[in-house]
């Protein structure tokens, strides 16, 4: 890559996440930070719906959502004038800084245009900036359902390593269906979203926006040197793939990050958008094949995101969506995924953990020390990728 | 040392186990997950914390390792001759004997580290063709090495979806298959 378009390539980062970063450098610095109360979050709550203008509030019910390593979840009933009867919400918080750093009034904007298109959560409310709730926030309406059977065993804090059970033939053919769907939405042309940006199709834009994020995450975060994700940062400058038309990407679609209900199997929606933006649908398909998300079934088959075979995976995405999945790109969005992976486990977990800034310190911790899987995954490709690697 | 260590350690996981978890108010789950992982923190630390030393150590040893091979490999332009020499300057100031903590020794590490990034990011500047094959191998062999410690480190988070074919921790930390320095002498 020649100086000039090294240096063009170096600014594509979106524009409200390079804010985004540099408000989590400035936040870091108030802590440590303590979890929350319920009575502290009733009355920031409380707060809030004053602003928004709503009269006769009456918050009761607030409860602690376990699980989630980046966002501090609260169950809530809220009663106003203008409502018949309490009703249920969700209220998401970002804590001073954690495994990642994403932006509530980006998640509330893509829930908007997207809501009455596909299963997501109602957003009520924004806080941005955290004026009234003390922490940027999101109020989205409750929805009904499980994230994991409630009859099986062996289940983790965040949802990786589940299994579904017999609930995985269910599941499946919704799962694939509702990611088609997302990767061939355009209501986005028609939609208010203005803290995205859309790479331009037919350049390597929608990679390199990702690289550069990411790198700059790396370097605000970094507890110590890496060789390996140095190299791989590298690497992914000098091959990153032209994509043509860049799409929607949900970026943390898995096992965990959806809703359904028992016994029908039926998904309710599709939950934890703060990752997505505009890119390659590649990144997705990248993402969910992960071995992290997946599980081995009884004969010893790995399931994508412990619900089916690869090969039927990829398979069926392309039938469905009538997309060809090109091998090389595949890989090259798992050497992406598997890095930024090891950029949250390596850097962002683990500063969080040391600054004492989360409300989940022991869990983030706990996550930062998986982030050797990520750098063994990176090398197992970039072999395969050998002849062309460097 | 008396209590040692071990003691401690497992004296506090008994009173979380035995005394306070069962304490904690069924409905409060948030406190009920933080006292599991608090748990789960102190099993892995008791398993940890004797060999500390030897593992940050060995991680030291493969870091110098890759520092020394990549200095030598160096070609290139003059982004990549100053960031080896400095890589080298940096090598050759080491004290001769490691100190005894497990800290002072990470910071030598995390200082070979910012030098090694430093040559790795010259090289995909203006570093040769040969020297920028040769240091990809080299990094992939460090990695695999120093990756296989970690996993085996942390086996017991229960996070890695692959711990089959991991040495026990014994192995890890005294065969020569898990020393880069061996490996890339042998080179």
């Amino acid at each position: 890559m020649d100086t000039k378009i090294a240096e063009i390539s170096n600014m594509l980062i979106e524009p409200r996440m390079v804010y985004i970063l540099e408000r989590k450098l400035r936040r870091s610095k108030f802590g440590p930070y303590k979890p929350k109360t319920t009575a502290e979050i009733e009355q920031s709550l409380k707060q809030l719906f004053e602003a928004e203008g709503m009269s006769e509030i009456a918050i009761s019910g607030v409860k602690r959502m376990t699980g989630g390593a980046s966002k501090e979840q609260f169950l809530f009933q809220l009663q106003h004038s203008g409502l018949d009867g309490p009703q249920g919400y969700v209220l998401r918080m970002d804590p001073l800084e954690g495994i990642v750093e994403t932006c509530r009034l980006r998640e509330a904007e893509l829930l908007r245009a997207l809501a009455g298109s596909f299963p997501v959560p109602e957003i009520l409310t924004v806080d941005a900036e955290g004026d009234l709730l003390g922490s940027p926030g999101l109020i989205t309406g409750f929805v009904s359902g499980v994230t994991k059977p409630t009859s099986l065993e062996g289940q983790s804090v965040s949802g990786i390593g589940s299994s579904y059970g017999h609930y995985a033939e269910l599941i499946a053919p919704q799962f694939l269906n509702i990611l088609v769907k997302l990767h061939s939405w355009q209501g986005w042309r028609n939609a208010a979203l203005p803290n995205y940006v859309i790479p331009k199709g037919n350049t390597a834009e929608a990679a390199l926006y990702q690289v550069n994020l990411w790198a700059q995450t790396w370097r605000q975060d970094c507890v110590e040197p890496v060789p390996m994700v140095t190299l791989t940062e590298q690497w992914l400058r000098e091959n990153a793939p032209v994509c043509e038309e860049p799409c929607l990407v949900h970026c943390d679609y898995r096992v965990g990050n959806f809703m359904f209900e028992e016994p029908s199997g039926e998904i309710t929606t599709i939950l934890d958008w703060e990752l997505a933006h505009f890119g390659d649908f590649h990144e997705d398909l990248a993402w969910i094949l992960q071995k992290l998300f997946g599980t081995w079934n009884a004969q010893g088959q790995f399931l994508v995101c412990g619900l089916m075979e690869r090969e039927k995976f990829i398979s069926e995405y392309q039938r469905l969506s009538g997309r060809e999945i090109k091998p090389d790109v595949l890989r090259y969005y798992e050497v992406l995924n598997a890095w930024k992976c090891a950029v949250m486990d390596l850097s962002s977990a683990i500063i969080a953990g040391q600054r004492a800034n989360n409300h989940q310190d022991l869990l983030i911790t706990w996550l930062g020390s998986a982030g050797a899987v990520f750098l063994d995954q990176i090398e197992m490709l970039l072999r395969e990728e050998l002849p062309n690697a460097a | 040392m008396l209590p040692d260590i071990s003691n401690r350690i497992n004296n506090l996981s008994k009173a979380l186990e035995t005394v306070i978890m069962p304490a904690i108010p069924t409905e409060n789950s948030f406190a009920a997950e933080q006292a599991a992982l608090m748990l789960g923190h102190l099993k892995m630390l008791d398993q940890q914390w004797d060999f500390a030393y030897l593992y940050e150590k060995g991680s030291f040893d493969n870091m110098l390792a890759l520092a020394a091979r990549l200095e030598q490999l160096a070609l290139g332009g003059s982004e990549s001759k100053a960031a080896a020499v400095q890589l080298g300057a940096l090598l050759a100031s080491l004290p001769e004997i490691l100190p005894l903590t497990v800290n002072t020794v990470n910071d030598l590490t995390k200082s070979l580290g910012v030098a090694v990034d430093k040559l790795i990011v010259a090289a995909y500047k203006d570093g040769s063709a040969e020297f920028k094959a040769a240091m990809l191998n080299s990094i992939l062999d460090y990695n695999h090495i120093q990756c296989t410690r970690e996993r085996t480190w942390f086996k017991a988070n229960n996070l890695d979806p692959d711990v089959r074919g991991l040495p026990s921790m014994d192995e890890m930390l005294n065969s020569k298959e898990f020393s880069y320095f061996s490996v890339s002498d042998a080179k």
